[in-house]
Formats: C-alpha cells, structure tokens, sequence
C-alpha cells in the first residue's frame, strides 16, 4: 500500500520545526540566565513548547501522509507521544543550560533526546488505528533513530555555542534554527520511510480513538505556533531586560570597584537624616572605623566636640539648598586623633525630587595644611625679620647719619662767617658745602622714613599716625577722619608696627584704587583687643574681587602681607564692603593681652 | 647767657657749642649727654636755657623738660630733636618749653630760637607740610 504526500502540510511541518529549533534556542538562552526556581520555570515552560512543537511537527508531518485507507488515532497514545517529546526536550534544555559542556555529557544528552524524539515518532505511529499492518525496514528505522541521535548532538551542540546573548547574532540564531528545524523533519521522513503499509481485514481496535481532520490539523498547528509565538516573545522580552540587568550589574560592579578602590578619599553616604549608609576602604583608612561600627551612625561623629552640635547641620543644610557643600576643616578619628579634612557633601535626589540622602567625599590634607601653615609662618616670620631690618637701617641713618649730618651742618655754619675773613673763594666753598649737606640731609631724612618712621619708635603709635595721617591728607588731597584716644599709650614694638603698616597700607590702597574723597581711621583700645578700621568711600571692591578673596584666601601682596603681620601676633584682618553706601572697610584686630610691651 | 646743652651724640654738641660761641653773649656753661645728668647739671649750674635733646639714653628729653618744669620754672627750655613732627611740636607747646628747634635745621634757625626765646617769646617752627 502506497502513501503519497501532500507538500504544503510537509512546509507547515517544517516551518514548524524551524520555529522550535528557533524557541528553543531563545528558550536555552533565558534557562542559562536564570538561577534556582526560575530556571526551572524555563526549562518546564520551555521543554512544553518545545515539545509541543516537535510533535506537532510530527503530527503535520503524519497528516500530510495520505493513504488510501482512512486513519484514526489512540489518544492516550498519542498523549504519551506528546510527553516523549516533552520529556525529549525538557533533557536537552537541562543539558545545554549547564555552564559547561563537555562531550560524555553531551553525547549522553543527546542520546537520551534523541531517544525521546524517537520514541515520540514510533509512539506515534503506534498510535495510528487503521485497516493495514505497520512494518518497518530495519535498516532505515536504526538510521532513522541514528539520525534523531545525531540532530540531538548538533542542535545541543550548536545550541549551547550559540546560547549566550552577546555571542549569537540576529542572523546566526536564524541560521541554527533552519539547520535544527530541518533535521527534525529528516528524522521524521526517514522514519516514514522505513514504515510499510500491508492492508489487513483484520478488526480494528476503536476505542479511545480520533479522526484527524481538518479541523484538528488547523487546531494542532495554530495552538502550536501560538505556544511557539509566545515562548519565542516572552523569551525575547526577557532577554532585553536580562541584558540590561547585566550592564547594570557590570556598571555596578565596576562602580563598586572604583569606590572600593579609592584609598585616599573617604567615599560614604549618608541617609537624609545623616547617617551612615555605605563605607568605603578609603573611609576606613581615613577616620579609623570599620563599616560595622559605622553604619546607621550618624556623621556629626566625625566633628570635634566643639562642632558637632551645629555644623553638621550646617553642611547638610546647605547640600540641599545650593546642592553640595565643601568645608575644610579639623575632624575627629575613632581614636579621638584629629585631621585636617577637605570634605564635600552632595544632596542625591531621585528623579521625583525626593532627597535619597547624600554622598559625602572627604580628603585628610594635614599634611598639606601643615605645609601651608609653614611657608605662612616662615613668610610671617620673613616679614617680622624685614622689618626689623629695615627699622635697624632707619634707626641707623637717623640716628648716626642723620646727626652727624645735623652736626656737621651746624659746623659750617659756624665756619661760614669765618671764611668769608679768608677769601671769597673759600667763602664759597663754605656755602656750597653747606648746600650739599643739607640735600644730603634731606635724603637721609627721606630714606629712613621710607623704611620706617623713627617717630613710631621714639614717640609711639599716636603720634606716628597722626603724622602720617597728616602728610597723606595733603599729598592725596584725601580727607583724612583720624580717630585715636589722646591717651593711647606706648604698644609693643611689633604692634605698633603692624598697625601703623596696616595703616599705611590702606591708606595707599585707597589712594589709589577707591576713588574715594574720604578715608576713616578709628583705632580703639579695650580690655581685650585693640582694633583698627580703615573706611573708604570710594567705589568698593567687585563683588568677584570680594568673593575670590573669601573662598581662596588670595590676596594681593599688600593686603597678604598686613594679614601676616597680624597673624604673626596673633591678630586678624578682615575686609568688608562699606558699612553705610559704598566703600571698603578693612578691619584689624589684635589681642590687647599680648599688648603689654 | 648761660646755656646747657643736653645731647648724646659729641658731634652734635660740638656743632651746636660751634655755632652759639659765634655770639660773644652767650656763655655755654655746660654739657650733659642724658636727661638725667641734664636735671643734675641743672641744680647744679643753674642755666638760663637748656638746648635739650629728645631721644637720649636712660632718660629722654621729654621727661628731663617735665622734671625740669616743675622744680625749677624759671629756666628757659628749648627741645632739640631730629624729628621733623608736628605732633612733636604739639607735645612741647603742651609740655610748657619755650621752643623747638630741628636738629637739621639749627645751623639756620638755632641762634635765632635762643635770641627769641630770651626776649620771652617762643619759638615754634610752623607746621610741616
């Protein structure tokens, strides 16, 4: 007996297969990816679809079988030829999910999928119920099963290269799906092949049977490719979400790495009630605490006593509002040891504008700090050291010079009248003479008070400045307001000379840089320190001037320099904008305890 | 008149003693070379001036002029100083001394401060400008 085909029902077979052998690859994919329970969601999941598919390929493949004898099926044969095929795939999943394959582990997966392919065919054929015998060429069904064996092993082993994500192009999963979903059907046509139909009159078990029609063909194959349809897109979507779950876990990770890294920086975060969150090894290094002990704290521990109450606060307050806040200044250890620290704290709000907390980098710069407070001490010290100097210089021609001159001057005074006696020749030499040193005086005069005026030392502060003051006034047409109690009293050397530089300083300043037709002075002198204010009119500094002058501290040599004097004595120098309207006010400070001299 | 000059620097009292011995009225009746030996030297010669220098070792002029003021008020005082300062010329109206004279200027000004002062004026340059 003869059975012919009809070809379009051997294409849906095919493209059936091909659609398995895709799903199976996507579905190999997402049960490598997943872990414990999920994973065996997937291999279920997918050995069902799977199954399902190669089945009904099976089952397409027997309806576009034709012979001229009409044929019935056993259902329950038929549902166990359905589980073989499950069953069949549920093995080769497992196997190709693994980590590693190696070939005992892929032979013996593919014999027993292979088998199960196998099974699933020839369960099939027994489960046909029609008036013929079923004989089968033993040559063919050995090659025939030989072949579901070998399929296995390339659909497993092209499978397993092909599963990872990133590998498996678009085009090269398309190619391994034709190859598998072609050899399916191969297995399925040799085995058909090596069945023989002899007619039989003998009678015919109907129990439990079905008629295959064209409703049941039209029904198999569209539940199949929907099964099919839905493994492939779930298993798809999966894939889109489990690649970005992967970048973000490798952006963490190497987020992670760099933090952990970091061992010079203290990198933690903090709670928005400002506890500790996260510890990095740099934050260990730096404040002593290991992350146990530090986490859920909060971070005002790491201020000095003196601090902890309001500047913590302070800094988080001020993230929030101008979104980050850097501070330089001492904190504390967990031995109770102090450093000098750079630290910045930045408000982390999501992407709602609900504040997540903050991240907090901080920098021990003792070192740096103590290295600056050096070079300041020794330019402090150099300052000291320069003006002793040039007061010794001043002294010297005012004193020697300057008196020898004075005496000198008053001798040939004297001579004067007596040469005239002599000759008019010598007369005039007198006279020249005399011109000569009272330039000479002059000079001497001029360069001692350049250097340091003698008065400061011989009558004190008051006098020095009233003076200078007086001078100034009339060189700069400046109106000069000095206010200085009359009864102000002798300061120590070095006091009396930072305050009159500083004077002086400013007095230049405003002369030349204010434009102001005023200056005011007022020196005052209480239990505790002595104060000098310097007050212009004039057009004040730019607010970019002031503001770089309060984050960096930079200054121009002047004022640098009337702040180091001040701080070599334990004073301060401060400069503000104008108090009432426009100007500039410069404000030094000095502790009177130190003044005693 | 009889003069005492008060000054730490020889040269200096040298030049002045040049310039007054110019003037066969003056007699300079002595020499001191701090404040101390000027108050001494006062007692003891009993001047009618003292030419009386400023910054002096152990005491200075200014309080050799009080010391002087007070105990003996009728001798004339005229301050000496190298110091061109207004508020120095303040300090020696205020202090009570009849006159100031710059030591860079004594060889133009000296004798006639003394002539002033002794005809009981004072003599106090202008102020500096």
């Amino acid at each position: 007996m003869k059975g012919s085909y009809d070809y379009r029902l051997v294409a849906l077979s095919v493209f059936i297969a091909v659609l398995a052998s895709y799903a199976a690859l996507e579905l190999s994919a997402r049960t490598t990816a997943a872990r414990g329970r999920v994973r065996l969601a997937w291999i279920a999941g997918g050995a069902i679809a799977m199954g399902l598919g190669i089945w009904s390929m099976h089952y397409i493949g027997m309806l576009a079988f034709s012979l001229p004898v009409s044929v019935l099926y056993d259902w329950p044969t038929v549902l166990i030829s359905l589980l073989a095929a499950v069953f069949a795939s549920a093995v080769a999943l497992f196997v190709v999910s693994r980590r590693r394959l190696d070939w005992p582990r892929a032979l013996a997966g593919s014999v027993i999928m292979g088998s199960g392919i196998a099974t699933m065919h020839y369960t099939g054929m027994a489960a046909m119920r029609l008036p013929a015998i079923c004989s089968y060429r033993p040559s063919l069904l050995i090659l025939s099963v030989g072949l579901a064996i070998a399929i296995s092993l390339v659909a497993i082993w092209l499978t397993f290269h092909f599963r990872e994500d990133d590998r498996a192009s678009a085009g090269w999963k398309i190619g391994c799906a034709v190859i598998m979903g072609a050899s399916i059907p191969t297995m399925h046509y040799t085995g058909m092949a090596a069945a023989q139909f002899t007619p039989s009159s003998g009678p015919l078990d109907t129990s439990h049977v079905v008629s295959t029609s064209t409703l049941g063909f039209t029904g198999v194959s569209a539940v199949t490719l929907l099964v099919l349809g839905v493994a492939v897109v779930t298993a798809s979507i999966e894939r889109r979400f489990s690649i970005q779950k992967l970048q973000l876990s490798a952006s963490e990770r190497l987020y992670q790495l760099l933090v952990n890294g970091v061992k010079d920086y203290a990198i933690f975060m903090l709670t928005p009630e400002g506890n500790v969150s996260s510890w990095n090894p740099g934050a260990e290094r730096t404040k002593g605490y290991r992350s146990e002990e530090i986490i859920g704290r909060h971070f005002s521990c790491f201020y000095p006593e003196e601090d902890r109450s309001s500047k913590p606060a302070q800094q988080l307050q001020r993230a929030i509002t101008e979104g980050s806040a850097e501070d330089e200044g001492w904190r504390v250890r967990k031995d109770g040891s102090k450093f000098w620290a750079d630290a910045v704290v930045t408000a982390l709000w999501d992407s709602e504008g609900v504040l997540q907390g903050f991240s907090k980098v901080t920098r021990d710069i003792t070192e740096r700090k103590q290295a600056e407070d050096s070079v300041r001490e020794v330019s402090g010290r150099l300052l000291q050291i320069q003006d002793e100097e040039r007061r010794h210089f001043a002294r010297e021609l005012h004193d020697s010079a300057g008196q020898m001159l004075a005496a000198l001057h008053m001798n040939l005074v004297a001579l004067e009248a007596e040469a005239s006696t002599i000759s008019g020749s010598a007369a005039n030499l007198v006279h020249k003479n005399l011109d000569l040193v009272a330039e000479l005086s002059k000079e001497v005069r001029t360069i001692s008070h350049l250097l340091h005026p003698p008065l400061l030392d011989d009558l004190g502060l008051s006098a020095a400045i009233r003076d200078y003051v007086q001078g100034f006034a009339e060189r700069s047409k400046i109106n000069v307001d000095l206010e200085i109690p009359t009864e102000f009293g002798r300061l120590p050397r070095e006091f009396e000379t930072a305050i009159f530089r500083v004077v002086q300083e400013s007095l230049t300043n405003i002369h030349r840089h204010s434009e102001s037709p005023i200056a005011r002075i007022r020196i005052s002198h209480s239990e505790k320190t002595v104060s000098v204010e310097i007050q212009d009119e004039g057009k004040g500094m730019s607010p970019e001037k002031r503001s770089e002058l309060k984050l960096t501290g930079k200054a121009g040599v002047g004022i640098r320099g009337m702040r180091e004097r001040l701080r070599q004595l334990g004073g301060t120098l401060e400069i503000e904008p104008g108090r009432n309207g426009p100007g500039t006010v410069v404000i030094a400070r000095l502790p009177a305890s130190n003044t005693r001299g | 008149m009889r003069i005492l000059i008060v000054d730490d620097h020889e040269a200096v009292r040298e030049g002045v003693r040049a310039i007054l011995t110019k003037r066969n009225d003056i007699e300079v009746c002595g020499e001191a070379v701090n404040g101390q030996e000027a108050i001494e030297k006062a007692f003891e010669l009993r001047p009618d001036l003292i030419i009386l220098d400023i910054n002096m070792p152990i005491l200075g002029g200014i309080s050799a002029a009080k010391e002087i003021k007070t105990r003996l008020p009728q001798v004339l005082i005229l301050l000496f100083s190298m110091h061109q300062s207004n508020q120095l010329i303040r300090e020696a109206q205020l202090l009570g001394v009849q006159g100031y004279v710059n030591k860079g200027q004594a060889g133009a000004m000296l004798l006639t401060a003394v002539d002033a002062v002794f005809s009981m004026k004072t003599f106090f340059p202008s102020p500096i400008g």
